[in-house]
């Protein structure tokens, strides 16, 4: 029993202790300068130039509670992942791609939950958003419409109306990837699509904002591609201008040609008794041939003409 | 409410809030029930869960991080 419960406990340790150096990493502890009063209670420490320090302990809890809340709804449909900060639009896609829920990546078009007559009305059973402060509007809206709603809090969001405030970094673009890598993969974990004891293969990285730069230069990249292909076609035309060479050399073997022309004279007195013997050959075939081509003529001729006449 | 025989008169039983013990009325439209589910020794969830429910005036005054976080803490340490 002890040394079962060690295991555990070892297993338990390693997988929080990775995941809370993850978000070290991912610089998921940094604050701000400025701490509301609701979450003092997560603040660990100040730094000397004045930032909050936020306890990531109390972070990873807080993302188990929001992912115990998340498996609990039995449609993924239902869910609404919610975020108007750039950083976060990526990861709001992928984690809705990765765990079923339905993702708003981008501005919230007001009366979303309270006006049935938009096309996108929806009444959804929770809400994830990524800042209290940017997303504003859902956060009232949920508040008319009996909508739980879990939200990365910074050290100084406003916590009115957020049921799950998970304490965490929400103004760094690896550290809202990380949060929701981690929060997509407690809940798949959770559900049994990722099996205790195994990695997820899905890098942290998909869940990374990418600058529209990075785009750009693909895309430069791609374009060299087409110069290769030009390069390809000059040494094509290498290839053909040497097909040219190899003509020129084939001009040489004309001579020998001349010389065969050379060689006609010697059977030119032959050609004459030949031409002699040929001449009153033709001279009898061109008789017979202009005398049956007039007589097809002259008799073709006539009736077209007097039917047209007429 | 309960006649002097003790049976309850009222067809509609409104919920509390588990933060305060306020009503939670019908057209208290700010109000929030969530389930948090639980999870068995793999840590995999085993569709049951635990309900609380919170008054808008809970949530308007900031305080339904803290109150669902006191909760939550009181539930587990009854499982545990």
């Amino acid at each position: 029993m002890a040394a079962a419960a060690g295991g555990g406990a070892v297993r338990a340790l390693s997988q929080k202790e990775q995941d809370i150096q993850m978000m070290l990493a991912a610089d998921v502890h940094l604050g701000t300068k400025n701490c509301d009063f609701q979450m003092e209670r997560y603040a660990f420490k100040r730094r000397t130039d004045g930032i909050y320090i936020i306890n990531l302990g109390k972070t990873w809890e807080k993302l188990q509670l929001a992912a115990r809340v998340i498996v609990a709804i039995e449609n993924p449909q239902d869910i609404i992942v919610q975020s108007a900060r750039p950083y976060g639009q990526r990861a709001v896609l992928k984690f809705a791609q990765y765990t079923g829920a339905h993702a708003i990546a981008g501005r919230h078009t007001p009366g979303t939950f309270t006006n049935q007559l938009q096309t996108s009305f929806s009444e959804p059973r929770l809400l994830i958003l990524t800042d209290p402060r940017t997303d504003h509007q859902p956060i009232k809206e949920s508040a008319l419409g009996n909508i739980p709603t879990i939200a990365f809090c910074d050290t100084d969001s406003p916590m009115r109306y957020v049921d799950i405030g998970i304490p965490a970094n929400n103004k760094g673009r690896n550290s809202i990837g990380c949060l929701f890598w981690l929060l997509a993969r407690m809940v798949l974990q959770m559900r049994g699509t990722i099996l205790p004891g195994h990695k997820w293969e899905v890098m942290v990285d998909l869940f990374f904002y990418r600058d529209p730069e990075e785009a750009k230069e693909q895309e430069e990249e791609a374009a060299v591609a087409p110069e290769f292909a030009a390069i390809t076609d000059y040494q094509g035309a290498d290839q053909w201008g040497g097909d040219q060479w190899t003509s020129d050399v084939t001009a040489p073997p004309v001579a020998p040609t001349g010389a065969d022309w050379g060689a006609a004279p010697a059977p030119v007195p032959t050609g004459d008794g030949w031409d002699q013997a040929g001449a009153p050959a033709p001279v009898v075939d061109g008789t017979v041939p202009p005398l049956v081509a007039p007589t097809g003529w002259d008799q073709a001729a006539p009736p077209p003409t007097a039917q047209g006449w007429e | 409410m309960q006649n002097e025989e003790g049976k309850t008169v009222d067809l509609y039983v409104p919920r509390k809030c588990s933060a305060t013990n306020r009503i939670i009325t019908a057209k208290d439209h700010a109000s929030v029930q969530i389930n948090i589910g639980h999870l068995d020794a793999n840590g995999l969830y085993d569709g049951h869960f635990t309900t609380f429910a919170l008054s808008g005036f809970v949530r308007a005054q900031g305080d339904a991080d803290s109150s669902l976080d006191r909760l939550w803490q009181k539930k587990a340490d009854i499982k545990q």
